[in-house]
């Protein structure tokens, strides 16, 4: 049978593109242009189109719903202070997209050390199988717990890139691109923790 | 991908052509929303986060890690344990003598009938006091405590060393083995004394809070007098207690024992036959002291009258507490066999076997009662 995660159709558009409520709508690169120049409408705007898509990548990476906020905030104060840049970088959503994830990395990174030291005694309070919908069944649940152990043996870097590709369905390139590495990078981290959580789904409760 | 158990479960519930996410909820409400866009909104505007401060912020995690620690450490000082992980109150020894070990790897020995009463203990002292009996101290030279021994009217002062320190009825007794041991109390002359490996020092009790001898003469070591030399023997009692002080039981067994202990200390032994009998008269049957009175007694008579011994502790193996009872069976059979019941030694050994099959005295057991 073809792997399940393999058939997942991975999302063309954010589904907030279309539902930010930023009345008149403005394109994206209208509102770069706005947000280069400092205007306030524009960063609320840029917000409200995006805040859904960084929020659920950053809490899909760290797992931890204080965490994702200091990503999620880090995120928008550091592509407002760096607008001007942007109109050279295309797109406002890779754009978005990649320094969340740079954003998260370095705070993953950070706990990590802090955890380490014994400075750090937060709980993941938003893993994966914690973030299902009520209805979802307890197989899905148990799956996923045993996908995200897996994944703890895997680097930061091949965890991100499995949860942008498959969680949060990012293609190849975009996930590439948000990782801010090449496609040939990004295609190995994905075979490492793809086989991890294939040996995790065939071991079952056991890993 | 491929597999039997992902083709039944993630296939029965991924199989719909929809990343993940679209089983997630993690939605934010719109009152999230705005709360976080007013910390980004409000949140200073600057340069790039300099890593020229990054050094000096680790260096302040570690100060106040240590100063943490230190604090805690500080709140709560460590207190000086047995090496069962117990911090000890009181140490005592009852018919037998006792050791106990630290975990700094000091040691204590308790003569028999010693009590020994924890004061102190923390990170820096452990202070006792001896308030019968003799100790003999090895105290780990090096250690982080300064340990206080309170004798009486003498205060023992000693960081490392082995010493004895013992306090009878007539008389406090401290004596070096090895190391310094300061001595001190107000009638110790010059207020202190400083005691090195091979000296002693000793403090008569003054004689009017001395114990008057609990029996004048030649000892008798027959128990019909008991009754008789009851009230003689109480009257004693009554000035030992006045000296021990109000804090001193009045549990009339309690009284006894401690008074059959003081009088071993002072080597006699009649008075101490004649308390432990009055100790075990008193005592209710079942009462574990019961068992420790007779066991005493038996182990006073057992050289010139085994057969009484053997008497006593027959009668009263079934008040026998546990941590007796193998010895209080040993002795058992010695008294027989001692008292020349050849028949009565065997069968109590037999006793024995049935009671512990893998008992550490078996040996002792089979000396006394073969023929």
């Amino acid at each position: 049978m073809k792997p399940a995660i393999a058939n997942l159709r991975l999302a063309p558009e954010p589904a907030v593109a279309s539902a930010d409520g930023i009345q008149p709508r403005a394109s994206d690169s209208e509102l770069i242009e706005r947000l280069a120049r400092g205007d306030h409408w524009a960063k609320e705007a840029v917000y409200r189109r995006y805040v859904k898509l960084v929020w659920s990548t950053a809490l899909h990476l760290m797992g931890n719903r204080a965490d994702a906020q200091d990503v999620l905030q880090d995120t928008f104060i550091e592509a407002f202070r760096d607008a001007a840049s942007l109109r050279t970088h295309g797109a406002l959503r890779p754009w978005l997209l990649r320094i969340s994830v740079h954003q998260a990395h370095r705070r993953f990174r950070r706990r990590k050390m802090m955890r380490r030291l014994g400075l750090d005694r937060s709980l993941d309070d938003a893993p994966l199988a914690a973030l299902l919908h009520p209805d979802a069944s307890p197989e899905l649940k148990s799956e996923l717990r045993s996908v995200e152990r897996a994944l703890q043996n895997a680097t930061a870097a091949e965890r991100f890139a499995w949860i942008l590709r498959y969680v949060d369905g990012h293609n190849l390139e975009e996930t590439a691109a948000a990782s801010g590495c090449s496609l040939t990078t990004v295609k190995r981290r994905l075979a490492r923790a793809q086989q991890l959580v294939q040996a995790a789904l065939l071991g079952g409760a056991d890993l | 991908m491929t597999g039997p158990r992902h083709s039944t479960t993630v296939a029965r519930h991924l199989s719909e052509p929809t990343p993940l996410s679209q089983h997630l909820s993690d939605d934010l409400d719109e009152g999230q929303i705005k709360q976080m866009w007013q910390r980004i909104d409000h949140a200073p505007v600057g340069g790039r986060r300099s890593w020229f401060w990054a050094p000096a912020a680790v260096l302040a995690v570690l100060l106040l890690s240590v100063a943490f620690f230190r604090a805690e450490r500080r709140a709560e000082p460590r207190q000086l344990a047995l090496s069962s992980g117990s911090a000890p109150t009181v140490l005592s020894a009852g018919a037998a003598p006792s050791a106990s070990r630290f975990d700094d790897g000091s040691q204590v020995s308790l003569a028999s009938g010693t009590r020994l009463e924890v004061l102190r203990n923390d990170a820096r002292s452990f202070v006792t006091a001896l308030r019968r009996g003799g100790v003999t101290f090895d105290v780990k030279p090096g250690g982080p405590r300064h340990w206080v021994i309170e004798a009486g009217e003498l205060s023992v002062e000693v960081v490392g060393t082995r010493f004895r320190v013992e306090r009878g009825l007539t008389a406090t007794r401290v004596s070096v083995e090895h190391g310094i041991v300061m001595v001190r109390g107000e009638r110790v002359p010059g207020g202190s004394v400083r005691l090195t490996a091979g000296k002693s020092f000793e403090l008569p009790v003054p004689s009017d809070a001395r114990v008057a001898p609990a029996v004048e003469g030649p000892a008798p070591l027959s128990p019909p007098p008991v009754v008789a030399r009851a009230s003689s023997a109480e009257k004693a009692l009554a000035v030992a207690s006045a000296e021990r002080g109000p804090a001193e039981t009045h549990d009339e067994v309690e009284r006894f024992l401690r008074a059959a202990d003081a009088a071993r200390q002072r080597s006699d032994n009649a008075a101490a036959v004649r308390f432990f009998h009055l100790a075990l008269q008193k005592a209710a049957p079942g009462d574990a002291r019961r068992g420790l009175a007779a066991l005493s007694l038996a182990r006073l008579l057992m050289a010139g009258e085994p057969a009484k011994a053997a008497a006593i502790l027959r009668s009263s193996l079934s008040d026998m507490p546990q941590a007796l009872l193998e010895d209080a069976s040993v002795r058992l059979v010695e008294a027989e066999s001692r008292a020349g019941n050849r028949t009565a030694a065997a069968s109590a050994a037999a006793d024995y076997s049935r009671r512990f099959p893998a008992g550490r005295r078996a040996d002792e057991v089979r000396r006394w009662s073969e023929p």
